[in-house]
């Protein structure tokens, strides 16, 4: 081994604790990069597979079309295209199961690039191979009269299908019937067709044969990715069932000209996170080259003398690096790769039962050229670091080892303020002296710590933000809501009064708010309506909410009532009309309290005494009655007992909407007990506690990566704070002598060194404060305000944490470091 | 036979400060000599009167205001850096007061140090001799902090003769050792001058020393007072 390489080996064995304290700050800056890199990667694949899965893997799809224009559309973009999936509908049979409205099954049949592409999550078994073979989706097999597994045999009567085509009006027309025994191949997750579907299951066989008359849906996959937009664009007026994956567009990268990519969000966030680590790191192993440079001072300078040349010089510095670099790099890479793989695996464990959305399973995706690139970066990083330092021991001159002493040449006269001199005395002098000749050494610590600071106000003040934007997303006073979907269902208003009636008589309710909101007409009279809406020339529509419960009550205790009577109401008697008008509202009628108001619902007339007229919505002033209408509302409303429709044989089909809400003081339980009395069928039930409980671990987890970067960032931060320091000390230790031979006393030396923690930390928690706020400012108006109802937070208690934790670190490193020189000097 | 001259000065003069101004210090002012081989050469003079000063310029470790110095036909003044680090690794063996060994190496490593920095193989045979020579034979893998004063300084001569150097330059290599040492130290460099024909130059405060050499120059205030030889 050449001389150089060996004087540098033995020089950090020499220095082993400072060998290690750098090994392990590029451990630790590797294994961060890795870590991130991996997750980011892992987190954009996982989204990618998770979209593929529940969306499809495609980028344009077009449904009801003839076989013919299929062909043209394929033969149109023969070379543009990478992959076609082609499905055909062939029919549906009557098929009966325990939902009432699912009257039948529907049978596709779907090409090999099909059957691969299109979202069919296999539960069990497998994909059809032959037109004879289905899978079918759990919801039916959960559903069946009698019990479907795989193999079992389906008989169908197919009624096929064929596409008609009335003057462009496209239409399924029946093409005969064929009785068709199908086996149960495969079981899948519900496809979103099924779902959307409101009267058949789907059944997917093979397509093994085309036929042009069945309606045809194609899928494709583009080479170029990019032009899908273009694509969608021409084609988006000539056919009516079609459909851009820009979920999978904008994951794998795509986007529009004006729009950036979630690739491309997440790039730029890993870019932002690296970036941080990267000068926190460098600044760590920058130091302490510096260091050891400094403390080799006088060895570089007798090397020099004996005639090694720069080059040798610069090449012993830049060793150390090499060494480093071949410890420290595998060992962060595969700390970090097994953070992300083991951390990958616990959140699937905790996230597990999700049902938010649509589950996303992580998957751990590890890719060589990121591991590379994290590589070379930290190498980058390491010879950044000992650029400088290198370039500094080569220009050390021969003098320095010949020099007797370590005397500091001082190049310009420095003034302290006289201030200084009388708060702290000579001491005060002596340490703001010493911090102003050693700027450069400061500057370093200075901005170890700003960073530390900057890093801890922004992650804390958007942690705030997230938490603040999901509590944002569930209602505060109830967390169990049951109602039923106006329209479609047959239960009439009685019915639905009924089930509300059992349900608020269950336990664990601690208050409850009914309201069923039917659509009402006020027809035109020009004794009742106000000129305003007398001039309009129509029949006003006006929203009837009948209530009950615990915010009604509220409400009406607002205007002094304490009961409403069944031919009693509140109208809230202001409208809107106009679309372009938002925020104008006009009196709808004359009518004053006590007059009578005649309100036509469901084709009935009825006749309600006002009680009182009033301004205030009822729909915002009971902001929390439903969190789901939370909008601005348009109509003017008349509030009524529930009880006054009862008996009056008002259908479902009249009812917009209707809901219980709940403040229960266990959602959990109550939710089991009101599935005991309802069946499912054709009623909404959100535990917004379940919900929330899932968001809080999506929540939990997010934090606990910030914060355990954060945590990371500052042990970096600190170790490279406690190698300035103590270095600076050491170095000074002459000084020191000096000033306990005249006679300083151990009081005046802690006075000293008080009085430099406190000047550098105050620096410090000025520049990195005002920029935190600064910096978490900008994120609240770029990222939260435009999006969010939320207002700034100001970080008043991470500034206080930072405040007491600054000067309690440098603090205790300078009273260590102290305790060090003072056995030194004894 | 016509002794060559290994080292020549002209007109050296080292100035510090602000040249011109009042803060101007003449460290060295004009000085001229040579010195022919195998000549051993003491520089003696007061505390500041600018010997370690001439020795520095002689070294190429610090620049001239003015003048040059000549080495074995090479004018050092005009070396950059680096050319003049390479040229004192094959032509300077350089000794100093505080031995500067490297704490991490053990005496032989630092003995062939210049040759391992010049990538030149060591001749081993030619190491112990001068080991032995070195009187050191028993301490070859002991590291510096485990040698007296005298063998520090010893091993620091292993070192500046190891390459075979035009001129050995020792500046008050005696001046941290007890009297005992020294005499060795300073034998030791005659029996160098005597046995490999080197070219010393010492530079020293004290006259005793001073004596053992060839050829005694007295500097005071940066001049050259008087040049004896023997």
């Amino acid at each position: 081994m050449n001389i150089v390489h060996s004087i540098a080996i033995k020089n950090l064995k020499k220095n082993k604790k400072r060998t290690i304290s750098t090994i392990i700050g590029i451990i630790f800056s590797v294994t961060l990069i890795c870590f991130v890199s991996t997750l980011l990667l892992s987190l954009q694949t996982s989204m990618i597979n998770t979209i593929k899965e529940t969306i499809g893997n495609y980028h344009i799809d077009i449904g009801e079309l003839s076989m013919a224009e299929a062909q043209v559309i394929e033969e149109n973009l023969s070379g543009k295209i990478d992959t076609v999936g082609i499905s055909q509908i062939i029919g549906a049979g009557n098929f009966e199961t325990k939902n009432p409205s699912k009257l039948g099954i529907m049978v596709e049949g779907y090409n090999d690039i099909a059957l691969d592409n299109r979202e069919i999550q296999l539960i069990e078994g497998r994909l059809p191979e032959n037109d004879k073979e289905i899978v079918i989706s759990e919801y039916l097999v959960n559903n069946a009269q009698e019990k479907i597994g795989l193999g079992s045999k389906i008989e169908l009567n197919v009624e096929k299908v064929k596409l008609g085509d009335n003057d462009g009006y496209r239409f399924q027309d029946y093409d005969g019937t064929e009785k068709i025994t199908y086996t149960v191949v495969g079981i899948s997750k519900q496809t979103r067709k099924e779902v959307y579907d409101t009267r058949a299951y789907i059944a997917i066989c093979k397509l093994e044969n085309f036929t042009q008359k069945r309606p045809t849906e194609i899928s494709f996959l583009l080479k170029e990715p990019n032009y899908a937009y273009t694509l969608y664009d021409t084609l988006y007026n000539k056919f009516d069932n079609i459909d851009i994956n820009e979920d999978l567009l904008m994951w794998q990268g795509f986007n529009e000209t004006n729009n950036i990519s979630n690739k491309i969000q997440m790039e730029i966030l890993a870019v932002l996170l690296i970036a941080i680590i990267v000068i926190v790191s460098a600044l760590l192993i920058r130091n302490s080259f510096q260091i050891s440079v400094s403390e080799r001072t006088k060895e570089f300078g007798m090397l020099a003398s004996i005639g090694a040349s720069k080059k040798q010089l610069k090449k012993s510095v830049k060793f150390e690096g090499v060494i480093y670099a071949l410890i420290g790099i595998p060992i962060g890479i595969f700390i970090g790769v097994a953070i992300v793989y083991f951390g990958i695996l616990l959140v699937n464990d905790v996230l597990i039962d999700t049902t938010l959305g649509y589950h996303l399973n992580l998957e751990f995706d590890l890719s060589i050229p990121v591991i590379i690139i994290s590589a070379l970066l930290a190498i980058f990083i390491i010879y950044l670091s000992s650029r400088k330092p290198a370039k500094i021991a080569s220009q050390i001159s021969p003098m320095e080892a010949i020099r007797q002493n370590n005397d500091i040449v001082l190049e310009k006269k420095i003034k302290t303020s006289k201030i200084i001199k009388k708060i702290w005395g000579t001491e005060g002098v002596i340490a703001s002296k010493n911090i102003k000749r050693n700027k450069k050494r400061y500057r370093t610590t200075l901005i170890s710590i700003c960073i530390c600071i900057l890093l801890l106000i922004i992650a804390s003040s958007t942690i705030n933000y997230i938490y603040q934007i999901i509590a944002d997303m569930y209602p505060e006073n109830y967390n169990i809501a049951v109602g039923f979907i106006g329209g479609i269902d047959e239960i009439n208003y009685d019915e639905q009064v009924n089930y509300f009636k059992q349900i608020k008589e269950l336990d664990n309710i601690e208050q409850y708010s009914t309201y069923i909101y039917l659509n009402g007409i006020i027809k035109r009279n020009k004794e009742v309506l106000s000129d305003y809406a007398y001039n309009l020339n129509k029949n006003i529509n006006i929203i009837v909410l009948a209530c009950e419960g615990n915010v009604y009550q509220n409400y009406l205790n607002k205007f002094g009532i304490t009961k409403l009577e069944e031919n009693q109401g509140i109208l809230v008697n202001k409208f809107n009309n106009n679309y372009y008008e938002e925020e104008k509202k006009y009196d709808l009628t004359k009518l004053k309290d006590g007059d009578n108001i005649e309100v036509n619902i469901a084709g009935k007339e009825y006749e309600f005494n006002i009680k009182k007229v009033t301004d205030i919505d009822p729909i915002l002033a009971m902001m929390s009655l439903d969190y789901e209408t939370k909008t601005i509302n348009t109509s003017a409303v008349l509030i009524i007992p529930i009880e006054s429709l009862c008996g009056k044989n008002i259908n479902n089909a009249d009812i917009n909407n209707s809901k219980i809400v709940i403040e229960s003081n266990d959602a959990n339980a109550l939710e089991k007990k009101i599935f005991k009395i309802l069946d499912m069928k054709n009623m909404t039930l959100t535990n917004y506690d379940r919900q929330a409980e899932e968001s809080k671990k999506i929540t939990i987890i997010l934090s606990v990566f910030l914060y355990g970067l954060l945590t990371v960032l500052t042990v970096i931060g600190i170790s490279n704070i406690y190698n300035t320091i103590t270095t600076s000390m050491n170095l000074r230790i002459n000084e020191f002598k000096t000033l306990r031979a005249v006679g300083a006393t151990k009081k005046q030396f802690n006075k000293m060194i008080n009085y430099e923690s406190i000047l550098y930390s105050i620096k410090s928690l000025i520049i990195g404060i005002i920029l935190g706020l600064i910096l978490s400012h900008l994120i609240y108006l770029l990222l939260i305000y435009e999006h969010y109802a939320i207002s700034y937070y100001f970080p008043i208690i991470p500034i206080v944490c930072v405040i007491v934790l600054v000067f309690l670190i440098v603090w205790i490193i300078m009273k260590n470091s102290m305790k060090h020189i003072e056995n030194n000097l004894n | 036979m016509e002794e060559k001259v290994i080292l020549s000065c002209e007109n050296l003069t080292k100035k510090y400060g602000d040249v011109g101004k009042e803060t101007e210090v003449v460290a060295l002012n004009d000085v001229s000599f040579s010195v022919k081989e195998g000549e051993f050469v003491a520089i003696i003079g007061a505390s500041g009167s600018g010997k370690s000063t001439l020795l520095h310029l002689l070294a190429g470790v610090d620049k001239a205001t003015s003048g040059k110095v000549v080495i074995k036909d090479t004018d050092i003044t005009k070396l950059n850096n680096n050319e003049m680090a390479i040229f004192r690794r094959k032509n300077i063996g350089l000794i100093y007061q505080f031995y500067n060994l490297l704490s991490i190496l053990n005496v032989k490593e630092n003995i062939t140090l210049p040759c391992d920095l010049d990538g030149v193989k060591v001749d081993d045979k030619k190491v112990n001799e001068l080991i032995e020579t070195l009187g050191l034979k028993e301490r070859i893998n002991h590291l510096p902090n485990q040698l007296s004063g005298g063998q520090q300084q010893r091993v620091a001569i292993g070192r500046a003769l190891v390459n075979n150097p035009a001129i050995i330059l020792a500046d008050e290599p005696t001046g941290n050792l007890d009297s005992k040492a020294s005499s060795e130290i300073i034998d030791l460099l005659k029996f160098s001058n005597k046995k490999y024909n080197q070219t010393i130059l010492l530079v020293t405060h004290d006259e005793k020393i001073a004596e053992e050499a060839d050829r005694i120059i007295e500097i005071s205030d940066g001049k050259i007072i008087s040049d004896k030889r023997k």
